[in-house]
C-alpha cells in the first residue's frame, strides 16, 4: 500500500516540476531545480506566479485550497506542494 | 501640553466622541478609541520621561499592528516626527535610513536585535516594544514635521520626503469632503505603513469614527484571504493599488463571498487597465470607484470618479481627473498637447530631508507659489480632466511602488563580478511593469540566482528585477552613456 502512495506522490512531484520549469524558471534556475528548492521564500516565484500555480494545482489534481492554505507552508517547495496535494486527496 | 490641533487631535477628539467604539482591529484583537488614546499617552509619557522628543525624528520598525499605530500617536503626542520603516526591507537599507534621517530613537518589536554599527545607543523596553535611543551630536531639529516617508532615489539611495501637520490635514480635509464616510464605516488598511496610501486609511478612518482593519503582509498578498476578510469584517471602504484589485479579480474567487458591505473603492499608484476594472465594477455593483493619482510628495493630488456602468467599448485607461482642492496644477514644458504636471498648495511636502540640491530641482517658485515637479507627463481632455501620458525621467511604478531604475543599476554595479549593468522597464498590454536587468559580467558568467540574492539583500522586494539578461556588452551611445533606446528595442 505504502509503495503505491510513494509512487503517486513522486508522480505529483514530476508533474509540478515540469510545470514550474516551463512556466517560471530560466535556464540557469532549471539546472539547479530540485524538489527541495525553495521557490517562494527565495522569491524565485513572485506572488502572481504563486497564484497561477495554485490555479494549476487545483485544476490538475482536483483539490481545493482553503484561503488560509495559500501560503509558504504549502507552496515553498515541490515537496511541500506534493505533500499538501496528497493530504488533500486523502481527505 | 497636548496639541489642540493637528493629527494627534484626530485621536483625542475621537476618544471624546466615540470612546467605546472600536478604532483598530487586527484578526481577533481590537482597541477602542478611548483605550488607544490612553495607551498612546502612556507611551508618550514614558518617552518624555527619558527626554523630550519634540522636533526629533523617531523611526518605527515593526510589522503593522495595533502597537504600531499606538506608537505613531505617542510620537505625535510627544510632538516628534515619526518615520515608518519597511519591516520587509533588507537590514542594510533600513540602516541607511536610520542614519540618513538622523533618528534619535527607533521603536522595534521587543524580541528584535539591533546592531547600531559604531553608534552609541541605549535600550529600553516598554510593553513588548524595544526602544533604541541613539546619541547624536549635534541634534538637528525638524520642528513642524509630522512624518517622513522614504522612497526610491535616482542616485542609488532612498530619499526622505517630509510632511508637515498642515500637509496631512489639508489632504484629509479634501478626503472627508469628497468621500464623506459615514460614522461607523469600516476601512481597510492594506498598504504598508511606509507607503503614502496608509495616510488616508488611518487618519480618514479615525477622523470619521470608523474602524480600521489592519491587514498583515501575508494576507495582503493572498487574494482569497482578502476576499474572505472583506466579507468577515464587512469592510465598507477599500483603498489599495490596482495590482491588488486585479489579483482579486483573477484569483480571488470573489463571487463566492458576500461583498455587499463595500461602498467605496479607491485605487492609486499605477494605471488600472479597463478590462479587470470592468469586471470588478460588475462584481461589486453597489460600490463607487475612484481613480486617485499623486506622487508621495503631494499625496493624492488629482481624482476621477469612475462613471458606472463602464461602457463595454472602453479600451483606454480612465483619466487621472481633476485637481484636489485647494491644490493647484500647472503644466510646464508643454509640447504637442502634453506637459509636465506641477502641483502647489498646502498639501505639498516642504521638500526632501537634507537634500538641498534635489529640492532645488524638484521645487520652483512661480506666480507667488512653490510648485513641485511630479515628473509625470499629462495631457488635458475635452472635459478638463488630466490624462497620464508617461514619465519624463527613469522612475517607474511596479505594483504601485515607486522604483528608480538607477537605484537598481547602482546595486548591481556594486557586485564583484558585474562589469556593467543597466535596467529597464517594459510594460505588457495590461500595463503591468516588468523590470529587466541587463548585465555584463566578468568572464560572462551567467548566474541569475547569485544576482537575485545580491539584490534581495539590498533592495526592497518590488525593486528586484523580474528578469536578468546577460550580454556581451551593454549598448552605449556616442557619448558613452547607456543606450536605453537600443535596449528598449531589444527587449520590447
Amino acid at each position: 500500500m505504502e509503495n503505491i502512495a510513494v509512487k503517486e506522490e513522486l508522480k505529483v512531484q514530476q508533474t509540478l516540476m515540469d510545470y514550474i520549469k516551463s512556466e517560471f524558471l530560466n535556464q540557469d534556475e532549471q539546472l539547479k531545480f530540485e524538489a527541495g528548492t525553495t521557490l517562494v521564500s527565495s522569491r524565485i516565484m513572485d506572488s502572481i506566479s504563486t497564484l497561477q500555480l495554485v490555479d494549476f494545482i487545483e485544476k490538475t489534481f482536483q483539490i481545493e485550497f482553503e484561503h488560509h492554505e495559500v501560503d509558504e507552508d504549502n507552496l515553498d517547495t515541490v515537496e511541500k506542494m506534493s505533500a499538501f496535494v496528497m493530504s488533500k486527496k486523502g481527505e | 501640553m497636548i496639541p489642540k490641533s493637528g493629527l494627534y487631535s484626530l485621536l483625542s477628539i475621537g476618544a471624546e466622541k466615540w470612546p467605546h467604539q472600536i478604532a483598530l482591529e487586527q484578526n481577533e484583537a481590537n482597541i477602542t478609541y478611548h483605550k488607544l488614546r490612553e495607551n498612546a499617552e502612556s507611551f508618550s509619557a514614558f518617552l518624555s520621561s527619558i527626554h523630550s522628543f519634540k522636533g526629533h525624528r523617531v523611526g518605527i520598525l515593526m510589522p503593522k499592528s495595533i502597537d504600531f499605530i499606538e506608537s505613531i500617536f505617542a510620537l505625535l503626542h510627544a510632538e516628534a516626527c515619526y518615520l515608518p520603516l519597511d519591516y520587509e526591507a533588507p537590514l542594510e537599507r533600513n540602516l541607511f535610513i536610520v542614519e540618513d534621517a538622523q533618528l534619535s530613537a527607533l521603536i522595534l518589536p521587543g524580541e528584535m536585535e539591533w546592531e547600531s554599527e559604531g553608534r552609541t545607543a541605549s535600550v529600553s523596553i516598554y510593553k513588548g516594544r524595544k526602544i533604541v535611543f541613539f546619541e547624536r551630536e549635534p541634534i538637528l531639529l525638524s520642528p513642524n514635521l509630522a512624518f517622513l516617508l522614504y522612497t526610491s532615489g535616482s542616485t542609488g539611495q532612498p530619499k526622505g520626503v517630509t510632511f508637515s501637520q498642515e500637509n496631512a490635514l489639508t489632504f484629509l480635509q479634501w478626503c472627508s469632503k469628497e468621500f464623506q464616510p459615514p460614522e461607523g464605516s469600516v476601512f481597510s488598511s492594506h498598504a504598508p505603513m511606509h507607503f503614502d496610501l496608509s495616510v488616508l486609511d488611518l487618519y480618514l478612518c479615525l477622523q470619521s469614527g470608523g474602524k480600521l482593519i489592519l491587514i498583515d503582509v501575508a494576507t495582503g498578498k493572498n487574494p482569497r484571504a482578502l476576499s474572505h476578510l472583506i466579507q468577515e469584517k464587512k469592510i465598507t471602504h477599500w483603498y489599495s493599488t490596482p495590482t491588488v484589485l486585479k489579483l482579486m479579480v483573477t484569483f480571488g474567487k470573489l463571487d463566492r463571498c458576500d461583498h455587499s458591505s463595500l461602498q467605496l473603492v479607491l485605487f492609486a499608484g499605477e494605471v488600472f487597465p479597463p478590462e479587470p476594472l470592468k469586471k470588478l465594477t460588475l462584481l461589486w455593483p453597489q460600490a463607487r470607484f475612484y481613480n486617485l493619482y499623486g506622487p508621495t510628495e503631494t499625496n493624492v493630488c488629482t481624482y476621477f470618479a469612475i462613471p458606472l456602468p463602464i461602457p463595454e467599448s472602453t479600451v483606454h485607461p480612465f483619466p487621472i481627473g481633476k485637481v484636489c482642492e485647494p491644490l493647484k496644477a500647472l503644466l510646464i514644458n508643454e509640447e504637442e498637447g502634453s506637459g509636465e504636471l506641477c502641483i502647489s498648495g498646502s498639501g505639498v511636502s516642504p521638500g526632501y530631508w537634507q537634500q538641498a540640491e534635489r529640492n532645488q530641482y524638484a521645487f520652483f517658485e512661480k506666480y507667488g507659489a512653490t510648485w513641485y515637479r511630479t515628473g509625470d507627463r499629462v495631457s488635458r481632455d475635452a472635459q478638463g480632466n488630466f490624462r497620464y501620458e508617461g514619465r519624463i525621467d527613469r522612475m517607474v511604478k511596479k505594483n504601485g511602488f515607486r522604483v528608480e531604475l538607477g537605484e537598481i543599476e547602482n546595486c548591481l554595479q556594486l557586485h564583484n563580478s558585474v562589469v556593467d549593468a543597466a535596467s529597464l522597464a517594459i510594460y505588457d498590454k495590461d500595463y503591468a511593469c516588468h523590470i529587466i536587468a541587463v548585465v555584463h559580467t566578468l568572464d560572462h558568467k551567467e548566474d541569475t540566482s547569485d544576482l537575485r540574492l545580491w539584490c534581495q539583500q539590498r533592495l526592497p522586494y518590488y525593486m528586484i528585477p523580474d528578469q536578468f539578461s546577460f550580454v556581451e556588452k551593454v549598448p552605449k551611445t556616442s557619448t558613452d552613456k547607456t543606450d536605453y533606446q537600443t535596449l528598449k528595442k531589444l527587449f520590447a
